[in-house]
């Protein structure tokens, strides 16, 4: 069975589509990556993905079960979109350990974990006793993104997850993912601008405009060069 | 300052509030209408009043004599309710914006609060009636005094919530003052009234040294709030607060370890305990232990009834405050919340216990010295403590699902403001309005007053408990229908 399959998923604002997609299926196993110019529909759908917004038709089933008013996938799902995903006035060490008790994992599971992640949580993060709110913009991500990897998902959902990192730890977390997603086979789906990271790491990309699929590739069997010559167009 | 002006004009202009609950603030202006009508009358039979009471003086010089007690009461209502403006300034803090400048425009914002103009609707038909037919300047002067002496009551409390370093902190520098007035005021009633009488008379005849002195402090004060309000803005940027250490984590810890709720109690713990506007209300605790007291020994125990409307304000104890604004504690991570395995029913039964269990050890201490006191009102106050943790923490708790604006994940801020000031209204004077239910079925009982009060609260609010699983559960259910409503809506915009 699909991980996540998309059928006639439409998001209307005012007389505007913001998101139009007619079909889409998403393997178990896959890093999928979104790319996309501002205003494409990548967040809208993510939002959608976390049955945070609603549709206006269509609908999104995680692992054939319909997500919008259900429950069944946050089980199997981890995901970081913005700041309102922390909770900031925990540290992040509380942050974690309350976000594994919720998916029913003891501290000791959660330190096991956290070891895989402490290089990329560097030295400002664990153990300066600062509050979440107290943390840089970059380490605000990094608390985020580790929060929602810690809990081991089956689905792992991240928007921009390379925005305010430093170049040392985009480079560590693009490894981290793709060694989560070989060694566990966590389904994941990132959105990002910067091409150059997930035509590293991505099974597939996903080029959005306006709201609709527009390149639906599958490297390495498809040139990712592709997606660059079509923002390069774009541009001009 | 045109551009601060602009802007703050624009904020009030486009913030939700003033978009939306048309129906809510025609309601706000109705019963403004209603109290500030309540108040002129007020103030224009003051002078027959007085007249009955004290029939050896003028009417005037009765009222001037109670001006100290009137001002402190102004100032303990201040010191709870009236708020600073609330100002954007980290947007500014980038620009070349002087911070003086900004300081001193939250100053000037801050003088238009209605708390500095309320009483004026006793004072000037009372002063109309009792000082015009004396002299137009006596009129004037009196009215120029009072506003001084509103002023001071503003400025000190300006200064006390802008300050760096936390509101309670602050209003400690407040005890050992009250402390003084409460001693003067039990030893020498008689001398104060006097002193009051003079201040009064001095306005009226125009002495210059009675406006000086109050409005050299106003203006030292101002001077103060705004330095404190400048070296504020470095903590609330956050600078200062980046060394703010988390303690030993101990009672999170303990809340934690309570199985099926822990997780919700720890997480409601931390978010007191942490988030300053919450942690503010919590630590308001100590002060209505000592103050509620204070208040009973003052008013003795000839009138039930306003003690039974005090009660809705008190007896729920922290909870009242906090529940007020249930919901908007979580705006900041409703994110997180929607998407994680987080049982509503049970989030929201498990704030329940939590706020119905503090109230309760905030009620302990408050009976232990009631019955020292006042004796006579702990039965009151033990039943309405089942009726404010029963009946009204539902109506709370159901208010805040209710408001559509109260969730915002947009707002980046740590308590959403957006639409409390409103429900605040209404969920305080319908909290209020209910007590006349009480006392309607209690009128009805075959027992004394106030025994058949204690009954109907009693048994109100137990049956509440009892059956509190399920009208959590309609609540819970109405939550997770209002939650595409809730989250989507700003960012449509």
């Amino acid at each position: 069975m699909e991980a996540i399959r998309i059928e006639n998923l439409k998001k209307q604002y005012g007389d505007q589509f913001t998101l139009d997609i007619p079909s889409l299926e998403i393997t178990p196993g896959s890093l999928t990556g979104i790319v996309g110019n501002n205003g494409a529909g990548k967040t809208t759908w993510l939002r959608l993905m976390l049955d945070l917004i609603e549709a206006t038709g269509g609908d999104i089933r995680i692992q054939g079960k319909p997500v919008a008013g259900s429950e069944h996938w946050k089980k199997i799902t981890g995901s970081f979109l913005d700041e309102g995903f922390l909770i900031d006035f925990l540290t992040p060490e509380e942050f974690f350990y309350f976000t594994g008790k919720v998916y029913g994992m003891d501290k000791k599971a959660v330190d096991e974990q956290l070891a895989i992640f402490a290089r990329f949580l560097g030295d400002e993060i664990n153990g300066t006793n600062k509050y979440i709110r107290d943390l840089s913009t970059g380490n605000k991500q990094k608390a985020g993104i580790v929060a929602a990897m810690v809990v081991r998902p089956e689905l792992l959902i991240l928007d921009e997850p390379f925005n305010y990192l430093d170049p040392s730890s985009q480079i560590i977390i693009r490894k981290l993912l793709k060694a989560d997603n070989e060694a566990r086979g966590t389904t994941m789906l990132i959105s990002s601008h910067n091409l150059n990271h997930l035509t590293e790491i991505c099974s597939r990309v996903i080029l959005l405009e306006k709201g609709k699929v527009v390149k639906d590739l599958h490297p390495p069997q498809d040139d990712l060069a592709e997606v660059d010559r079509y923002f390069s167009l774009q541009a001009e | 300052m045109k551009m601060l002006l602009r802007h703050t004009w624009l904020g009030f202009r486009r913030s939700h509030y003033f978009e939306r609950s048309m129906g809510l603030k025609l309601l706000m202006l109705i019963v403004g209408f209603f109290i500030a009508g309540y108040l002129l009358l007020f103030g224009l039979f003051l002078p027959l009043i007085l007249a009955n009471v004290f029939p050896d003086r003028p009417p005037h010089e009765s009222f001037f004599s109670l001006l100290w007690l009137i001002y402190a009461g102004d100032l303990m209502l201040r010191l709870f309710m009236q708020k600073p403006p609330k100002q954007l300034v980290q947007a500014y803090m980038g620009l070349p914006v002087k911070r003086r400048m900004l300081a001193r425009f939250i100053l000037v914002r801050s003088w238009f609060s209605l708390y500095n103009y309320y009483l004026f609707l006793i004072l000037v038909p009372f002063y109309l009636r009792t000082l015009l037919p004396i002299s137009g300047a006596a009129f004037w002067y009196a009215l120029l005094g009072s506003f001084l002496l509103a002023g001071i009551n503003h400025s000190i409390v300006m200064w006390i919530k802008t300050r760096p370093g936390g509101q309670a902190k602050n209003l400690l520098f407040l005890l050992p003052l009250a402390a003084i007035m409460v001693l003067l005021g039990a030893l020498y009633p008689e001398k104060l009234m006097d002193a009051s009488r003079q201040l009064g008379l001095a306005f009226t005849s125009g002495d210059t040294l009675a406006f000086i002195i109050p409005a050299a402090i106003v203006i030292s004060l101002q001077a103060l709030t705004s330095r404190g309000l400048q070296r504020a803005f470095y903590e609330w940027q956050g600078e200062e607060s980046l060394y703010i250490h988390t303690g030993t984590g101990r009672l999170d810890r303990f809340f934690g370890r309570f199985p099926e709720y822990g997780l919700y109690w720890e997480l409601e713990w931390q978010l007191l305990t942490r988030n300053r506007r919450a942690s503010g209300v919590l630590k308001q605790i100590p002060f209505t232990i000592i103050g509620i007291p204070l208040l009973f020994y003052f008013m003795g125990d000839e009138d039930i009834t306003t003690y039974t409307y005090l009660f809705v304000l008190i007896a729920g104890g922290h909870g009242f405050n906090y529940l007020q604004y249930a919901y908007s504690w979580e705006s900041r991570y409703f994110d997180w919340i929607a998407t994680r395995q987080i049982d509503m029913h049970k989030f929201i039964r498990a704030k329940y216990y939590f706020h119905t269990g503090l109230g309760f050890l905030q009620l302990l201490p408050l009976l232990l010295i009631l019955a020292f006191v006042n004796p006579t009102v702990i039965w009151l106050m033990a039943g309405m403590f089942f009726y404010v943790t029963g009946p009204i923490f539902a109506f709370l708790l159901n208010a805040g699902v209710k408001n559509s604006t109260r969730i915002d994940p947009n707002k980046r801020a740590s308590f959403n403001m957006e639409g409390t000031s409103g429900t605040l209204f209404l969920t305080i004077l319908v909290s209020m309005l209910s007590v006349i239910a009480v006392m309607i079925v209690a009128f009805f009982l075959p027992f004394s007053s106030p025994v058949n009060v204690f009954i109907v609260t009693t048994i109100t609010g137990i049956l509440f408990m009892i059956f509190h699983r399920s009208w959590i559960r309609t609540i819970a259910l109405r939550f997770t229908k209002q939650k595409y409503n809730l989250l989507s809506k700003y960012r449509e915009k």
